[in-house]
């Protein structure tokens, strides 16, 4: 067998490996199962208090993890508002077992101050974190994502084009999920609850 | 009958005069929208801070004629402009838009994901349930004033 021939077929057989101990587990996933695929949650930034964090201090809760900005008027708010509507079907047990960290990407507008205020109007499992731009690198880097600032306009606003995906980690900070924009709420509802 | 409404909302009113010019608009709003362009659920998106708000309504074009959308203006805020939210490959990005076109009969929803008003530095604080005129320009000359209500945060 050649090499590219026996690469093709250990990668065949590795995937159906894979989709056979997915079916085995008897969990069925509706959003992106990334289990194995992505490292554990780690990162070291700044809370909504002012002070610098590191990963291993959020483990025990199922984390959901989203880059954004807070002068994003629509998309951010919208998938923020999104989970918060999801997350309100579940009973107050379960939603206690789950914590949303909303990364600003733009800590140039987003000091932590601002972030408290801003995320608890979604609700108390909302929460905040910047850091510096070697942080934020580092973490987006991490999770094969990307952002990108925009040019000024004449009032000194810019755009902050950002990845749209929620990673979720399981309680000891295992990646498990991708949400993506296309899936429904429903799958995010099917999903956090088996994971909780 | 076209009525020019911008410069008489942008200036505070008395009370009194206010629920006049409110009826008023009511009346003459009605006339404009059946015989021009119309629109519907009008809301806003307000977030703490004074970051920028997101608009969103329903507008058709119920006029013989191509109409085109170039701005909106509103007492309560310094500055609105068009904007497009786009997400493509996994990214998510805004486009100022300068002008959007609607032929006869066609109808435009300005929905959260989509296209939507930004609203830029607000000059009061605003709350769920409060509710924000703002005066939608066309390429026209023509403009006409709604009230937009403030959306629970959590709100679709």
């Amino acid at each position: 067998m050649s090499g590219l021939t026996m690469r093709h077929w250990l990668n065949n057989t590795l995937l159906a490996l894979a989709v056979t101990l997915a079916g085995c587990s008897g969990q069925s996933w509706q959003t992106l199962d990334i289990t194995g695929v992505m490292p554990e949650l780690a990162f070291e930034l700044t809370y909504e208090n002012g002070e610098t964090v590191t990963a291993d201090q959020f483990e025990g809760r199922i984390t959901l993890l989203y880059f954004g900005f807070t002068h994003c008027p629509d998309i951010c708010p919208l998938t923020l508002s999104r989970l918060a509507s999801v997350m309100r079907q579940l009973t107050p047990e379960e939603r206690s077992e789950l914590q949303v960290l909303f990364v600003s990407v733009d800590p140039a507008r987003d000091s932590p101050e601002h972030l408290a205020h801003y995320t608890s109007a979604f609700g108390p499992e909302f929460e905040g974190l910047t850091g510096n731009q070697d942080a934020l690198r580092a973490l987006t880097r991490r999770y094969r994502v990307t952002y990108s600032y925009g040019s000024e306009d004449e009032h000194g606003f810019y755009d902050v084009s950002h990845s749209s995906a929620i990673f979720v980690f399981d309680r000891s900070r295992a990646a498990r999920l991708v949400i993506r924009d296309s899936d429904p709420d429903s799958a995010v509802l099917n999903d956090l609850r088996q994971l909780i | 009958m076209q009525l020019k409404t911008s410069n008489m909302l942008t200036q505070p009113l008395p009370e009194g005069l206010r629920g006049l010019v409110a009826v008023i608009l009511l009346l003459a709003g009605a006339s404009v929208t059946a015989e021009e362009w119309s629109t519907q659920h009008e809301r806003l998106r307000v977030l703490p801070g004074s970051v920028p708000a997101a608009g969103y309504f329903t507008l058709e074009n119920r006029s013989p004629a191509e109409i085109e959308l170039v701005g909106a203006e509103s007492p309560a805020y310094d500055r609105i402009e068009l904007h497009r939210s786009i997400r493509e490959d996994g990214m998510s990005r805004m486009e100022r838009v300068s002008g959007i076109e609607l032929a006869p009969g066609e109808r435009i929803e300005f929905v959260p994901g989509g296209y939507h008003l930004m609203l830029f530095d607000p000059r009061q604080p605003l709350s769920p349930g409060d509710q924000v005129d703002i005066t939608l320009h066309l390429e026209s000359q023509q403009a006409i004033t709604r009230s937009f209500r403030v959306m629970e945060i959590s709100e679709q």
